[in-house]
This record gives C-alpha cells, structure tokens and sequence, in this order.
C-alpha cells in the first residue's frame, strides 16, 4: 500500500501541473488584453504571477519526474508521461517568453489590430486548453483523447487562419505603419501563432500515446 | 556415480530444452516492466525449482529413461535443432527432445510410448491457452476502462501482478517438469531431477547471455502491460492445468510435457489478434511451422537411427524399420539440401549486405575526398583573396610613400621658385611643375594598379575572353573589362584617361571586332563570354 501512497503523490502533482498551464493561459490572455489597452499595472502584475507560475511549473514537472523515475517501473510509458510533460512545460515557458517579449520590445499595436489580435490570442490559448483535458484523459480515460485532440487541431487551424488575416492587413492594408513597424507586428504574430504549434505537438504526442496506451 | 552422471546428463538435456525457452518466459515482463533484472533470475529458478518440488506424480508421457537415453534424445534434438533452425529459430525444443526419446522407444521395440491422450493435450494446449488469453485481455482491457484509478496507480498494479506471475509461470513451469519426470521414473530419479533443476537454476541465474537473449525477445513482445498479464497468466493456467492428471483428463488429455515458448507465442497471437494487428507476417508463421514439423520428423528419426546403432543392428520392427529407412534415405538428404541452400542463401545475403556496406563505404570515401577537395579549392581561393587583399595594402602604402615625396618635391620646387628672381626663369620653372603636375594627374601607376586588381579577380574571364578573341589589343581588354562591371562611359572614360567620345567610338570599334549585329548589346554580350 505504501506504493500506491507514493504513486498518488505523483499522480497529483501531474494534476497540479495541468492545473498550473491552465492558470498561465488565462493570465496571459489577461496579460495580453491589458497590454493592447495599455492597461500597464495590471499587465506588470500578469507578468510578476506569470514569472510565478512558470517556475512553479518547472519545479513540479522536475518533481514528477523524480517520482516517475523512483517510483515507477514502467520504462516506455514512463517515458511518454515526461516528454508529454516536457511538451507541456515547453507552452508554458512560451507563455512566459511572449508576455515578457510584449514588457521587453513594447510593439506599437495600432488600436484597429486590437480585435484581430484578441482573436488570435484566443485562438491559440484555446487549443492549448483543449490539450489540457485530452492529457488528464490519458490519464483517466484514454477512449476520449481521440475526439479531444480533434478540437486542438480545429483550434490550431483557425489561429493559422487569424495569424494570416492579421499579417495581410499589417502588410497590404496599413501603409501608414514603417516596415520595420510591420515587421514587428507579424514577430509578435509568430510568437502568438506559436502557442497553437507547441499544442498541435502536444495533441500529436497524445496521438501517439492513446495508441501506445491501447496496444 | 551414475547419479553424477544423470545429474550432468539431465542438466545438458535441461539447459538445452530451456535455452529459448526461458528468455520468452521473462520476455512479456521485461518488455513493459523495469524491474531490477540482477533479482529476477534467482527468484524465478528458485521458483522452478519449488514447483517440482511440489509436483505430484502425473501418468508419463515417457518410459523410464537413463544417461544413454538422455544422450540420444539430447544429440537428436541438437541435430533436428540444428538443421530446422535454418526455417525458423522459433522451434519448441522440449518437443525435440520427447519426440527423440519417441525414436528412441520405437528402435528399442518398447512401441511408441507416446498415447493419444498426451497427444491431444498438445493439441489443445495451444487453442485452450489462445481463447484464455484473449478472454483475460478482454476482462482486464474491461476493469481497466470501468476503473476511476490514475493510469500511474494501474500501472504500478500490473507492475506488482506481472511480477507475481511471472513468478507464477516458473513456478507452473517446474511443476509440468517435475510431474512428468516424477511419473516418468522411480525415487532416484526424482532426486536427479530436482537436482538437475538446482543446476540449471544456478546456470541461469545472473547469466548475461540469457538477458541478451531476453532482450533480442523484447522486439517481439512489444506489448502493453495488459497484454503482458494476459499471456502470462493463460500460460500459466494452460502449463499448470496440463500438469495434472485430473484436470488434463476434462479435455480428454493426460498430464503432458507443455512448451511454454509454443504456449507464450500463442498467447501473444492471441492478444495481437483481438488488437487487431500481427505479431509475425503470414510468412514467418508458415515458416515457423514447417520448422517445427521437420524438427520433430528429424528428432524422430535421428533419435531412431541413433538407439538402433548404440542398440547393434536393426533387428526391430521391420515396417517400422523400412519407414525409418525410407525417411533417413529420402527426408534427411533433401533436409540436409534445404538446410544446404538455406545456409547458401543467408550467404549470399549476408555477402550482398557485405557488398553494400562496401559500397556504402567507398561512397563515404568519395565524399570524403570530394569535400577535402572542396575545402582545397576553397582554401586557394581564401588564398589568393588574402594575397590581392596584401598587395592593395601594400599599393596603398607605396601610394601614400609615392605621395607624399611627389608633394614634398613639389614644396621643395614651389620654395625655390620663390627664390628666383628673374621673370623668365620662374616662367619656365612654372612650366615644368604645370608639366609635372598634369603628368601626375594622369594616375597612371594608379590606373595600372586598378586593372591589375581586377584582372585578378576575373581571372577566369580574362582567360575565356583572350580564347575567343586573340586579336583584342590591351585597351580594347581594358574596355571589355570595365563595360563588364557596368561602368558608366564617363567613368570609363576617366579610368582610361581618355575622353568620353573617345569611349563611344571605342565602344564602336569593339562592336565590330566582336563581330555583334546591330540589334545585340555590347554589354551584355560580354557577360555572356
């Protein structure tokens, strides 16, 4: 029974970690509208709880791992559970660079991108959500990954979509702004567009390991 | 001495039946689960060992036997073994070795003391252990799926229930062993069964060869944890229940020696199939098969051939005998010409993959040596950049040197025309520097230093330019060169010192030596060449 003990321990750390990119995402989405309307106290305080958040993360995911290698045995699937977890961390990690890029390069965002870049913003946090159940599924019951990871795929197309809504119109529509403006606008495109990237890897490694997990 | 020599023999016979056998056993577990390895071997001998301990005594599959008849069953199985592993190496060994021993019987007119009923439970065996395995995995598959558990908490279950039994396994393993050479022989040979069950467990324990072996299984046994106790507990189950008189008979069978690779694979096609994929292509299945088949007919007949002649003469069943020799003329020459071509075959396999890697290699040399030759061509090439970029230094220097003496002179000219006093002798003085000075400004070494620079870096071009057209005079070259770098006709016309209708003119002229038609432009002809 003392093993079970020790596994249940893990087993709500990886809970808790979930728990922890979740919370990231909406700070950053928070993070990211106080900075698009210049909200700049409360987009420093979503920067500090970021910064939190991230070590955080990084600690726990360190933590399961210890617990995975000493208190598990099972080498391949154990093996699967890190590099989902790593992926994951990876996002948040992400999360942090972007909100930090956003305090560091202060892009002008003129005030008519401020919807298109919401919209992407959304785009992209909610296919990174949606991996967050499709990975405690895994866990729980690996029959309901498959239609999970569906609706990443879904949400990383539309961000797709937005991101190059958004560049047209920064290149083709807005010739008040300098390019070197232009270029710094689609930079921060990229690196929002890339959320949804990191969580199309992680809904694929889920892919993978439903399989793995039923074979 | 004669237990010595039954404990030897029989530990020969031993290791050689469970060889293959044990690194399948372990395999279902080893490929999912982790545990320590360095503490498996001794539990799992040591529960070989325990279980034909327990063993009750079971009606045998086989008369009594002795060290002569553990030598030809063992030598016969080795020989088939031998012969059939060129097919498959997936051969069930324990069957080898009974199937000699059936030889053996027949040769020494004992009959064939192989019964119906412990043929019928090899028979069954495998179709009982397929349909348990796939039930088991269905149930687990179920409990698992129904269960609220982490997957972390299942797992470590199945780690803790793959661990029992597998344990389980080795333990049903040694029970079938024990209980048919219990039945098989009186109290001594009891004791050298047991023995020689502690001697293979000490040969097995911590023996790296086997991990080896264990591991090469694992590509095989590619399951998850759920298929993993699904094949060893039907195993089990199927071992154990064959080992039994009493429960054998409720498929009408006898207790009977049961091949746990024969029931392990089984299970493993059974757990495969309800996943709906294969374990083995359809080929490596027949082969498989027709492997086994002739390693029995060879074991069979060898085991026969062999007792006959440590016997003295073939002075037994004669149909039996003629059968016998009917097969050892005609079956064993065209196995030993199967086996031939099969080893042939594998030669030439293994001389064509020799071949490639030969030529896989002499590629890599080559491109190897094409980016050495590269690299060398790129080394000249920094080289001679390195050798213009130091003579431009140098030119510049010698510039500036050149430079300042001409305005030193010309300070020095200037210091004594003041000083003249007559009118007509500072004229002429005036003169000369005027001469001086326009003759300076002609740059004439600078120019020269210029083309030279030039001429360098298109060195190339120079070379096809003077093979297509030898009659060029050295301006004409000249001008070739600077319309190449679309220079402008005034800029040309200051670096050639001349002035720019000259140029045109010039331009005019080498139309004509280049022998262009009017609708061709000079320039881009010349980058053509």
């Amino acid at each position: 029974m003392l093993f079970f003990k020790r596994i249940d321990k893990t087993n709500q750390q990886v809970e808790a970690f979930f728990d922890t990119v979740d919370q990231a995402l909406l700070v950053f989405k928070q993070g990211v509208k106080n900075y698009l309307y210049s909200e700049m106290e409360a987009f420093n305080d979503n920067l500090a709880t970021m910064t939190k958040l991230e070590s955080d993360a990084e600690l726990m995911r360190r933590e399961i791992e210890n617990g995975l290698y000493s208190r598990t045995s099972f080498v391949r699937m154990r093996g699967d559970v890190m590099r989902l977890l790593e992926r994951m961390g990876h996002i948040v990690d992400l999360l942090n660079d972007n909100l930090s890029q956003f305090e560091i390069e202060r892009p002008y965002i003129p005030s008519e991108l401020n919807a298109d870049m919401l919209k992407l913003t959304d785009l992209s946090t909610q296919a990174v959500e949606t991996t967050i159940p499709a990975a405690k599924a895994y866990f729980r019951s690996p029959e309901g990954i498959t239609e999970k990871i569906h609706r990443v795929y879904f949400y990383k197309r539309e961000a797709d979509k937005q991101a190059k809504l958004l560049k047209r119109k920064v290149f083709h529509e807005m010739d008040s702004l300098k390019l070197s403006e232009k270029f710094h606008l689609r930079y921060f495109a990229l690196h929002i567009e890339e959320l949804s990237r990191a969580s199309e890897k992680v809904a694929d490694q889920l892919s993978v390991m439903s399989v793995k997990r039923a074979y | 001495m004669e237990l010595a020599i039954l404990i030897i023999a029989f530990a020969h016979v031993a290791i050689f039946v469970s060889r293959g056998g044990v690194a399948t056993m372990i395999a279902p577990a080893a490929s999912c689960y982790a545990a320590p390895r360095a503490m498996i071997f001794p539990s799992l001998t040591l529960a070989v060992v325990i279980g034909a301990m327990v063993a009750p005594q079971s009606g045998t599959t086989l008369s009594e036997i002795n060290p002569k008849a553990l030598f030809t069953a063992f030598t016969a199985a080795l020989v088939a073994y031998g012969i059939a592993r060129n097919i498959s190496p997936h051969i069930s060994r324990l069957y080898l070795v009974v199937a000699a021993l059936i030889g053996r019987a027949a040769a020494l007119g004992e009959g064939a003391t192989i019964e119906l009923r412990a043929l019928i439970g090899w028979v069954a065996a495998p179709i009982i252990v397929f349909i348990l395995a796939t039930l088991i995995y269905r149930v687990i598959c179920r409990v698992m799926r129904s269960s609220e558990s982490h997957y972390l908490n299942l797992l470590q279950g199945s780690a803790i229930v793959i661990s029992v039994a597998t344990l389980l396994l080795f333990g049903a393993v040694g029970l079938n062993i024990g209980s048919q050479l219990k039945g098989m022989t009186t109290e001594l040979w009891s004791a050298v069964a047991i023995l020689g069950v502690i001697a293979v467990a000490v040969f097995y324990a911590g023996n790296k060869k086997l991990l080896r072996i264990a591991s090469l299984r694992e590509r095989e046994f590619d399951v998850n944890p759920q298929s993993a106790i699904a094949i060893i507990l039907s195993a089990t189950a199927v071992i154990a229940f064959f080992s039994f008189d009493a429960s054998a008979a409720l498929v009408g069978a006898k207790a009977t020696f049961i091949s746990p690779t024969l029931v392990i694979f089984t299970a493993l096609t059974a757990c495969s199939w309800t996943q709906g994929r294969r374990v083995m292509s359809g080929e490596e299945q027949a082969r498989m098969s027709v492997a086994n088949i002739v390693a029995l007919i060879i074991a069979l007949v060898v085991g026969y051939l062999l007792s006959s002649l440590l016997q003295g003469g073939w002075n037994h069943n004669t149909d039996l005998r003629s059968l016998m020799l009917f097969v050892a003329i005609v079956a064993i020459p065209l196995l030993a010409i199967i086996s031939l071509q099969n080893n042939m075959r594998m030669r030439r396999k293994s001389e064509q993959a020799r071949e490639q890697a030969e030529l896989l290699k002499e590629n890599r040399r080559s491109l190897n040596r094409m980016e050495v030759e590269a690299m060398q061509a790129e080394n000249e090439n920094l080289r001679n950049q390195l050798e213009l970029k130091r003579k431009e230094v140098m030119s510049v220097a010698m510039n500036i040197t050149e430079q300042k003496e001409f305005i030193h002179q010309l300070y020095e000219k200037l210091k004594q025309i003041r000083k003249v006093e007559d009118a007509a002798e500072k004229d002429r003085m005036l003169d000369k520097l005027h001469t001086d000075l326009s003759l300076r400004m002609n740059f004439t070494s600078e120019i020269d230093s210029f083309y030279t620079q030039v001429e360098q870096l298109h060195k190339d071009f120079g070379v096809r330019l003077t093979e297509k057209f030898p009659d060029l005079t050295r301006q004409e070259r000249r001008l070739v060169i600077l319309l190449r770098l679309d220079f402008s006709t005034k800029y040309i016309a200051t670096l050639m010192n001349i002035s720019p209708k000259s140029v045109e003119i010039s331009r005019h002229r080498l139309r004509a030596k280049l022998g262009l038609k009017r609708e061709q432009n000079l320039t881009n002809f010349i980058k053509t060449i």
